[in-house]
C-alpha cells in the first residue's frame, strides 16, 4: 500500500466559496520517493500540501469530498498534532514559520518537542541530532530571526525533523531565497531523501526540481494534469504548451527534437552537460556556424538619468555597504546582480533618495538626492519593492494602482489613462475590482508594480520582480520591461534571475562587497564566470552550454543558442 | 475540530463561547495587536499627528476576534511594555483590558458595521477609557501623567475642583479625538483585510 | 529592549515568580502605608538590592528618566494647586507652593519610584524566557507564555517593518510633510500594509505552531530549567502574608 493515497478529492475553502481549490485530485505517493509538484500560480499546489498534512479539513473550513489516507489512517480522523508527527511541513517564507518566541536556534528546534512533553534529555538529544543533520549545529546559539534566508529555512526543516516524521513536505521552500540559499536547501533535502525520507516538494525551480525528483506532478486549475518521470513530463508540458518555467537545457532539447535533429523518444536533457552533449552530436552530424546578432539599443544622448559619483555608504557608520561606486545610467534595461549583501539593495535605495550617500553624491536627472525628499525624487525614479505587502493598502486593485498617479498630482483624465495602461501592461483588467490582499502573492506583486508605473516616471526600478512568479508572470514582466525601454525609459532591475537578465538586459552590473565587480553588456559580463562566481552569480545556462561547445560569441538565451547551431525556433 | 464557532444570536452567547474564541488563530493575533499598539504611537509621531494611537491594536483585535481576545491583548500590552520598557504602564493594563472588552462587545453586537455606528462606538470607548483611567491616575500617580495635559488638570484644580473630577474633565477633553480616530482606523483596516485572514469571529462583526 | 543583565547575584538566583510576587507585594504595600517615609525607605532598600546585585548602574538612568516628568508634574501641579492646600511654604510672585501639596507630591514620587524600581529590578535580573518558564511551572497557561515571549520579539519586528513600509510608500510618492488631512489619511497607508502583512505571516505562523503541537492539551516540558529553592518558597509565602497583615492592620486602625 502506498504511504499516501488521495482518492478523488475536491475542496472549496469556506472563505472563497465558488472557487474549487481542488477539483478531483487522485494520486498515490510511495514510501521513500521524491515527488515534485509544480504548476502555475493558484493551481492548487498549496491546497494539495495542506490536504496531505491534514490542515484541510482540520484547520481550514470548507467543503471536502474524497478520501485522503496517510500511512494507513484517513486524515479526517487523525488530529493534526498526530499527523504532524508523520508529515513535516516546511513553508515558503523562512521567517514566518518560526515560532517567534525563541531566542536561540536550539530553542526553536526544541519547541515542538517541548510541546510533546518529552523529558529534557530526550529533547536535547533530538534537537542536536536534527541540527547536526541539517548542518546548523554551529548556529545553535544564534537568534533565529537574524539568520539568512537559507539558514532560516534549514532551521525550519530541523525543527520539523526533530519530530521524526516519515514525510517531508516542502511548499515552495526556495522561492524567497537567493541562489546560495536555494542551493543549500535543495542539497540538504536531497541528502535527507537519500537517507530514507519521503519527500514532497512544491517548486517553480524546475531546473533543480526535475533533476532531484523521481516523479513530477503538474497541477493546473485544481487538478493534476500531468504526472510521471520528470523528463517525460517536461516534454509533454512543452508539447501541450503548458506554461511552466522550463529549465533551459530542456527547452533547448525540445527544440532539437521538434526539428528532428534528435529523436523525440530520447529523454530530454536536464543539465548543461547533457544539453551540450546533445548539441555536439547535432553539430557533428550537420555542422553550422554561429551568427549571434546583438541588438544594440539606442541610448538617449545628453544628461544621463542617474549618475553616482564616488558613492560610499555605511549603515550606522559601521557596515560598509557601498564602497566608492561611480556609475552612469542612461536608458535601456540595466540589471544589477550580486549575492545578498553585495550592496544591490543599498545601491537601489540610493536611486530615489531613500538612502543618502555617506560620501560622494547621487544625481538624478541633474538633482542631487541629498537636497530633496523621497516624495519629490519619486517623480523621477519609481521604485517597486520586493515585498508588495509593504505597499498595498487600498480596497481594490484599480484604486491601488491609481495611488501612484494620485501622489504625483496628475489631473483625473491623465491619471485614468495611466491606470488603464498599467492595468493592461500587467494584465490586471480581470481583477481590477478585487481586493489586492485577496489575490495570491505573485498577483500582488503585479499590482504593486502597476501602481508604480502610474507615476509615469522616466526611471523605473524593480526589485526582484520575478521572484516567486510563475511562467506567465515572468513572461509578462519581460514584455513590460521591453515596453518601458521602448518608451525610452531607464529600467533598473535588481535581480537574482540570470535568465531574465540574459533575456532583457542591455547592461549588466555585478556588485561584490559594495564595489562594482563587472559592468558592461550582458554578453561580456556573463562570459566571465570565475569573476561572477565571487559574488555567487551563475551565468545563464545557454551561455554555459555555448562555452562547452566552444561557440563564439557566446549565446545568452536559448533562442540565440539554437540560432547559433543553425536551428530556427519552431512555433 | 475545524476553526469555526457557530453564530448564535440573543442572550449572552459570547460569554458562553470564551474558550471557543481562543483558537490558535486568536493566540497568534494577540502579539500582533500588542505590536500595533506600540507601533501606532510611533507612526503618529512620524506623521506628526497629535494623537496617541496606543490602543488601535487593542480595538482591532477586539473587532477581529471578540471581547475576550481583545481584552487579553489590551491587558498584555501593558504587562509586556510595563515589564520591558516602562513599569508605570503596568497599572493602566486595566484600561487597556476594558477597551478591548468593550470594543469586542460593541463589534459582536454589530456596532462596527457602519460609519455612524463606529462613531458611537468611538464615544463609548472614550467613556470607558476615561472612567477606568482616571482613578488609576489619581490613586497611583497622584493625578498626573507627565504629559503637557497635566497643566489642564492644574487649571481645574486651581478653579476649585477636586482631583478626580479635574482628571476626568481633562481626559474628556483630550481623549475623544484619539479614541474616535482609532475606532475608525480599526474599522477601515479590518475591512481592507480580506476575509481569509480574519478569524471566523470577524465574519459576524464586520460588514461584508 | 531586553534589559536583562547577566549575573550571579542573590537576586539573579531567585526564582522569577518569587521576584514577581515580592515586587507586587512591595508595591501594594507602599501604597497602603501613609506618608512618604515608608515609600522612601522601600525605594532606598530596592536601590541597595540593585547595588548588591550589581545592576545599580543600569537601574538608575531609566528610573530617573521615567520618574522625572512625573515628579516635576507632581511638584508643580500638586505643589501649587493641591485641593487641600492650607500652609504656604514658598511664594514667588503670584505663585505659591503649599506644604500639603508638596508632601502629597513627595509621597507619590516615592511610591512611583518604588513601582519603577521594583519591576525594573525584576527584569534586570530575570531573563524573559526564564520568567515565562517559571510561570508555566507554577501553573500559567503555556499559550500565555508563548504570547508574552512572542510579543517581546514582535514589537521590534513591527517597528522595523513600519520603517520599511514608510520607505516603500514614500517611494510611491507618499509625502509625510503634506497638510494635516493628508497626513491623517496616510495613517491607513501605513497601517494597512503593516497589519495585513502581519496577518499573512500570522496565517503561516498559526499553521506552523499547530504543526508543532501548540494546540495540544497535556503536559509540556521545557528545555530550560528554572530552579525553585527553599528560600523562594519562603519568600512567596511570606510576602503576601505580610501584605495581608498590613491590610488587616489598616482596616482595624
Amino acid at each position: 500500500m502506498s504511504l499516501i493515497e488521495i482518492a478523488d478529492v475536491a475542496f472549496t475553502y469556506a472563505a472563497q466559496p465558488g472557487v474549487r481549490a481542488l477539483d478531483g485530485v487522485s494520486c498515490a505517493i510511495e514510501r521513500g520517493s521524491f515527488v515534485g509538484i509544480t504548476g502555475p500560480a493558484d493551481a492548487g499546489k498549496t491546497s494539495l500540501c495542506r490536504l496531505i498534512a491534514g490542515y484541510i479539513p482540520h484547520l481550514f473550513d470548507g467543503e471536502l469530498s474524497g478520501e485522503v489516507v496517510v500511512d494507513g489512517a484517513p486524515t479526517r480522523r487523525v488530529p493534526v498534532e498526530e499527523l504532524a508527527g508523520k508529515v513535516g511541513y516546511v513553508f515558503e517564507n523562512p521567517f514566518d514559520q518560526l515560532t517567534g518566541a525563541s531566542l536561540t536556534v536550539l530553542e526553536e528546534v526544541a519547541f515542538a518537542l517541548e510541546n510533546m512533553g518529552l523529558p529534557r534529555e530526550e529533547i536535547e538529544r533530538r534537537a542536536w541530532e536534527s541540527m547536526r543533520l541539517m548542518g546548523i549545529d554551529h548556529l545553535a546559539d544564534r537568534h533565529p530571526m537574524r539568520l539568512s534566508g537559507g539558514q532560516s529555512q534549514r532551521v525550519a526543516i530541523a525543527s520539523v525533523l526533530a519530530m521524526r516524521p516519515e514525510i517531508l513536505l516542502l511548499d515552495e521552500p526556495t522561492s524567497q531565497l537567493d541562489p546560495v540559499g536555494a542551493e543549500e536547501v535543495f542539497e540538504t533535502v536531497l541528502r535527507l531523501h537519500q537517507q530514507g525520507l519521503t519527500v514532497i516538494m512544491v517548486s517553480q525551480d524546475l531546473e533543480r526540481l526535475s533533476r532531484y525528483a523521481d516523479r513530477l506532478l503538474v497541477m493546473r486549475g485544481g487538478r493534476i494534469v500531468l504526472e510521471g518521470e520528470p523528463r517525460e513530463v517536461l516534454g509533454r508540458a512543452l508539447a501541450s504548451g503548458l506554461p511552466l518555467v522550463m529549465p533551459v537545457p530542456a527547452a533547448v532539447g525540445w527544440q532539437l527534437r521538434q526539428v528532428e535533429a534528435v529523436p523525440v523518444s530520447r529523454p530530454l536533457p536536464l543539465t548543461v552537460e547533457e544539453a551540450a552533449a546533445e548539441i555536439e552530436g547535432v553539430l557533428q552530424a550537420g555542422g553550422s556556424d554561429l551568427r549571434a546578432v546583438d541588438p544594440v539599443r539606442e541610448g538617449r544622448s545628453g544628461e544621463p538619468q542617474v549618475r553616482l559619483e564616488g558613492v560610499s555608504f555605511s549603515y550606522g557608520g559601521q557596515v560598509r555597504a557601498l564602497e566608492d561606486v561611480s556609475l552612469e545610467m542612461d536608458a535601456g534595461c540595466v540589471c544589477i546582480l550580486g549575492q545578498n549583501g553585495s550592496g544591490k539593495t543599498t545601491l537601489m535605495k540610493h536611486l530615489n533618495g531613500l538612502l543618502k550617500p555617506s560620501s560622494g553624491r547621487v544625481l538624478v536627472r541633474g538633482e542631487d538626492t541629498r537636497d530633496h525628499r523621497v516624495a519629490h525624487l519619486a517623480r523621477h525614479v519609481a521604485l517597486a519593492f520586493q515585498n508588495p505587502d509593504d505597499q498595498l493598502f487600498r480596497s481594490s486593485v484599480e484604486r491601488e494602482v491609481r495611488f501612484g498617479a494620485e501622489n504625483m498630482g496628475f489631473p483625473p483624465e491623465e491619471a485614468e489613462k495611466l491606470v488603464e495602461r498599467a492595468l493592461d501592461l500587467l494584465q490586471l483588467r480581470d481583477v481590477r475590482h478585487r481586493k489586492p490582499y485577496d489575490l495570491g502573492l505573485s498577483w500582488r506583486k503585479r499590482v504593486a508594480i502597476a501602481s508604480v508605473l502610474t507615476m509615469a516616471s522616466p526611471v523605473v526600478v524593480l526589485d526582484e520582480p520575478t521572484g516567486g512568479q510563475d511562467a506567465e508572470g515572468i513572461q509578462l514582466l519581460g514584455a513590460l520591461v521591453e515596453h518601458l525601454v521602448g518608451e525610452g525609459k531607464l529600467v533598473v532591475v535588481v535581480t537574482h534571475d540570470v535568465e531574465f537578465a540574459a533575456e532583457h538586459a542591455d547592461r549588466a552590473i555585478a556588485l561584490h562587497a559594495g564595489r562594482v565587480l563587472l559592468d558592461g553588456g550582458p554578453r561580456e559580463v556573463f562570459a566571465q564566470a570565475e569573476v561572477l562566481a565571487r559574488t555567487h552569480v551563475h551565468p545563464p545556462a545557454a551561455l554555459l552550454i555555448g562555452q562547452r561547445l566552444g561557440l563564439a560569441p557566446l549565446p545568452l538565451t536559448p533562442q540565440e543558442l539554437l540560432a547559433a547551431v543553425g536551428i530556427a525556433r519552431q512555433r | 475540530m475545524a476553526d469555526t464557532t457557530p453564530n448564535r444570536a440573543g442572550g449572552l452567547p459570547f460569554i458562553r463561547s470564551i474558550s471557543e474564541d481562543f483558537t490558535t488563530r486568536a493566540w497568534v493575533l494577540i502579539p500582533i495587536g500588542i505590536g500595533i499598539n506600540v507601533v501606532g504611537g510611533y507612526i503618529a509621531q512620524v506623521l506628526r499627528l497629535p494623537i496617541f494611537l496606543d490602543v488601535i491594536g487593542t480595538i482591532l483585535v477586539g473587532v477581529l476576534a471578540g471581547p475576550w481576545v481583545g481584552a487579553l491583548a489590551g491587558f498584555l500590552t501593558n504587562i509586556v511594555t510595563g515589564l520591558v520598557v516602562n513599569p508605570t504602564l503596568l497599572p493602566y493594563s486595566a484600561t487597556n483590558l476594558a477597551i478591548g472588552l468593550v470594543a469586542g462587545i460593541l463589534a459582536v453586537t454589530g456596532w462596527f458595521k457602519s460609519y455612524w455606528k463606529v462613531a458611537v462606538s468611538g464615544i463609548i470607548i472614550t467613556i470607558v477609557a476615561v472612567v477606568v483611567s482616571a482613578p488609576i491616575t489619581v490613586f497611583v500617580f497622584g493625578g498626573v501623567t507627565g504629559h503637557g495635559t497635566d497643566l489642564i488638570v492644574g487649571y481645574f484644580l486651581a478653579t476649585g475642583n477636586q482631583l478626580l473630577s479635574s482628571v476626568l474633565k481633562t481626559s474628556f477633553i483630550v481623549e475623544p479625538i484619539d479614541k474616535i480616530i482609532s475606532s475608525y482606523l480599526a474599522f477601515f483596516i479590518a475591512r481592507a483585510i480580506p476575509a481569509r485572514y480574519r478569524p471566523p469571529k470577524a465574519r459576524q462583526t464586520l460588514p461584508e | 529592549m531586553l534589559e536583562y543583565v547577566q549575573g550571579d547575584s542573590f537576586l539573579h538566583r531567585l526564582n522569577p515568580v518569587t521576584k514577581l510576587v515580592v515586587a507586587t507585594c512591595l508595591v501594594v504595600a507602599t501604597f497602603l502605608m501613609p506618608g512618604f517615609a515608608p515609600s522612601l525607605v522601600v525605594a532606598l532598600l530596592l536601590l541597595a538590592c540593585a547595588w548588591l546585585a550589581g545592576v545599580a548602574g543600569r537601574a538608575i538612568r531609566p528610573t530617573l528618566s521615567i520618574l522625572a516628568p512625573l515628579a516635576i508634574a507632581l511638584l508643580l501641579i500638586q505643589g501649587m494647586f493641591y485641593p487641600g492646600r492650607q500652609t504656604p511654604v514658598v511664594t514667588v510672585g503670584p505663585i505659591t507652593f503649599w506644604r500639603e501639596g508638596l508632601l502629597y507630591a513627595l509621597t507619590f514620587t516615592c511610591r512611583i519610584a518604588v513601582i519603577i524600581l521594583a519591576f525594573l529590578l525584576l527584569m534586570l535580573t530575570t531573563h524573559p524566557k526564564a520568567l515565562s518558564v517559571a510561570l508555566v511551572q507554577r501553573g500559567m497557561s503555556p499559550k500565555l507564555a508563548y504570547v508574552f515571549l512572542a510579543s517581546l520579539q514582535f514589537i521590534p519586528e513591527m517597528q522595523r517593518r513600519a520603517l520599511i513600509i514608510s520607505e516603500a510608500q514614500q517611494a510611491r510618492g507618499l509625502d509625510t510633510r503634506a497638510n494635516l488631512w493628508r497626513r491623517l489619511g496616510s495613517l491607513t497607508v501605513m497601517l494597512v500594509p503593516l497589519i495585513a502583512g502581519a496577518l499573512i505571516a500570522a496565517e503561516t505562523r498559526f499553521l506552523a505552531l499547530e504543526a508543532r503541537g501548540f494546540g495540544r492539551k497535556g503536559q509540556r516540558t521545557s528545555l530550560l530549567e528554572v530552579p525553585d529553592g527553599g528560600v523562594d518558597r519562603l519568600l512567596r509565602w511570606a510576602a503576601p502574608a505580610l501584605l495581608l497583615l498590613l491590610i488587616a492592620w489598616k482596616v482595624v486602625a
